[in-house]
């Protein structure tokens, strides 16, 4: 049977219908355009993506699409590549930067595909939005530097502890060696070039001590602090993982009591994430191979009596000694059998540098509650 | 020749530290030997030398703790003082019980130190002195016959002559001679002395020869 004209018509306008159904269900940005780089298809997922009506963009050069370099080169790239058959990006695909009607700038992975026929050249361009990909990895690697950070305030105890012997053995050397001198003063007749070289062993000494302060200041420069106004919920949220990793380790449950419509505090985030990580690190250490593991770590928010904001770490371990008491927060007292006792002295000194109070009591059912009461932050300072 | 006089061997990796202590006991004319590491002073060390030994008790390579059971498990009675810093009492306290002389915290006054030194050079002469008795009372023990010995055993059990005559089957005037060759031999002027001679060797094995059992 003879194809009939007008069923071939027919034929050709569902296939249209067909492709624009198909384009449009696209999830990826589909656009399609001459060899002169005018736009000839422009997808709903196009549309959604750059903010421009498919009516608006038909007939438009491409390059309005694009961020720099590709922007002002584009056109140069169709007409070399109409010259040479050389492809940059056809059947290749890369990660390139578009631009939006509203002007802002985002990464996509675009493919380009060739269709050539009697009408001539055409590209057809799939776009997918990497923007929240990006984001993500930007997230992971800021997690990173956090952790890494983390990292950098276990090393602050080893180092207070590392520190304490290093300027310790130059001092007690300097006083040896004093003492050594004045016993050989009181002889009858002392060594001149004895001493002599006593002195210049002291000298030696007194400035290898000095050093080791100088080290501890470039250090500490190096950590600058800025407070930001912050969301302690949020912040005790974002820590959590690092917390839950240390107590699921030994078994231990973390609950978290996160109250509503606190007010914000100016804090460093990281800092006070550390103290958090601290205290609960010390939860763990005082809960393992105890009774009552199961009852677990809580970490709750709270409004406190002053209109600030108090976050509690309570525990079922062992507690902390009446005798201590207070001194737990002196620098070198600790419980652990490991421990340098710097870490609940450090994590005061910082909560203190915002204001804030670090303290201890007594959880009545057995264990440890440490608060940390931030004050509210001012409206008026935040300007 | 001249008997060589009490050494104080120094034990510390500090190198400062280490000098000025040799400078400062050198300096009241104790005589002392300066080693790095307790390895290096276990090469050099001499048991038969009137010593005590001053070491760091927080060392890398053999720890302080490490050296005094070495030490131990070589049969030395070398009096240790430990040279601790701040927070490590609990490991001087293990030091302690494991035989430590003593043991001085860091910073120390020099007279502290040189005290705990003629203590601890003291507590080695005695010990010395006192071993030195002991291998003199095995080396006359062994001078006795079998049956001087017999006598003389059941004599510090507090048998009367009467008793061993009858149960050795001889007379008692024979113990009574027996008994009076002891005392020559192991040069003793009382029964008190003897017992408390003989018992000090049963008790106090010597330790460079007791046999493993």
């Amino acid at each position: 049977m003879a194809p009939d004209p007008s069923a071939n018509d027919q034929y050709r306008l569902m296939a249209a219908a067909e492709l624009h159904a198909l384009l449009d269900a696209a999830v990826d940005a589909i656009v399609v355009i001459d060899d002169r780089g005018r736009v000839t298809t422009f997808n709903k997922a196009a549309e959604r993506m750059f903010g421009y009506a498919a009516a608006d963009m038909i007939g438009q050069n491409i390059s309005i699409l694009m961020g720099e370099p590709d922007r002002t080169q584009h056109d140069a790239h169709i007409e070399r590549y109409k010259a040479t058959g050389e492809a940059r990006i056809i059947g290749i695909g890369r990660e390139v930067q578009a631009r939006r009607a509203n002007g802002e700038i985002f990464p996509i992975a675009l493919s380009v595909g060739e269709a050539r026929d009697a009408g001539g050249r055409r590209f057809v361009g799939i776009l997918r939005d990497l923007s929240s990909e990006r984001a993500a990895e930007q997230q992971t690697r800021s997690l990173e530097a956090r952790l890494a950070h983390v990292g950098r305030f276990n090393l602050m105890g080893e180092m207070a502890a590392g520190i304490a012997h290093e300027i310790n053995q130059p001092l007690s050397a300097i006083a040896t060696y004093a003492q050594a001198a004045k016993r050989i003063m009181d002889h009858a007749q002392p060594n001149m070039a004895t001493l002599r070289e006593i002195c210049t062993k002291i000298d030696d000494q007194a400035r290898r001590a000095g050093q080791v302060i100088e080290n501890l200041r470039k250090f500490i420069r190096k950590q600058e602090i800025s407070t930001q106004s912050l969301d302690v919920n949020r912040v005790v949220r974002d820590v959590m993982n690092l917390i839950e990793a240390d107590a699921h380790a030994e078994g231990i449950p973390v609950r978290v009591e996160a109250a509503e419509g606190l007010p914000s505090v100016r804090a460093d985030a990281v800092q006070l994430q550390q103290v958090l990580l601290n205290l609960t690190r010390n939860s763990v250490d005082a809960m393992r191979g105890g009774l009552a593991k199961d009852r677990g770590i809580t970490i709750a928010t709270q409004r406190n009596e002053r209109g600030g904001v108090r976050i509690t770490v309570t525990d079922h371990g062992h507690g902390v000694s009446r005798q201590l008491g207070d001194n737990i927060f002196h620098p070198f007292v600790t419980t652990k059998r490991e421990g340098l006792g710097v870490g609940l002295a450090i994590s005061r000194t910082i909560v203190q540098s915002y204001d804030g109070s670090l303290t201890y009591t007594d959880n009545p059912v057995g264990g440890a509650i440490f608060s940390i009461d931030l004050p509210a932050e001012r409206e008026s300072s935040a300007a | 020749m001249k008997a060589a006089g009490p050494l104080v061997y120094l034990v510390d990796d500090d190198d400062a530290v280490r000098d000025s202590l040799g400078l400062l006991l050198r300096s009241i004319g104790l005589d002392c030997e300066l080693h790095a590491s307790g390895l290096d002073f276990l090469d050099h060390y001499d048991p038969k030398r009137h010593s005590c030994l001053v070491a760091d008790i927080r060392m890398p390579g053999l720890s302080g703790l490490e050296l005094q059971q070495r030490l131990n498990e070589l049969k030395s009675e070398i009096p240790i003082i430990f040279i601790t810093g701040h927070g490590d009492v609990p490991m001087a306290v293990n030091a302690m019980k494991a035989g430590a002389a003593d043991f001085i915290q860091k910073p120390f006054r020099d007279q502290d130190l040189i005290d705990r030194i003629h203590k601890a050079l003291e507590t080695d002469r005695q010990r010395r002195s006192a071993r030195a008795e002991e291998d003199t009372i095995r080396e006359r023990l062994a001078l006795l016959t079998p049956r001087e010995t017999e006598v003389m055993q059941r004599v510090v059990r507090g048998q009367a002559n009467k008793v061993i005559a009858m149960d050795l089957g001889v007379s008692q005037r024979t113990v009574e001679l027996h008994r009076a060759r002891v005392m020559r031999k192991l040069k003793m002027r009382s029964l008190a002395e003897l017992v408390h001679a003989v018992d000090r060797i049963s008790v106090a094995p010597r330790p460079a020869d007791t046999e493993s059992p």
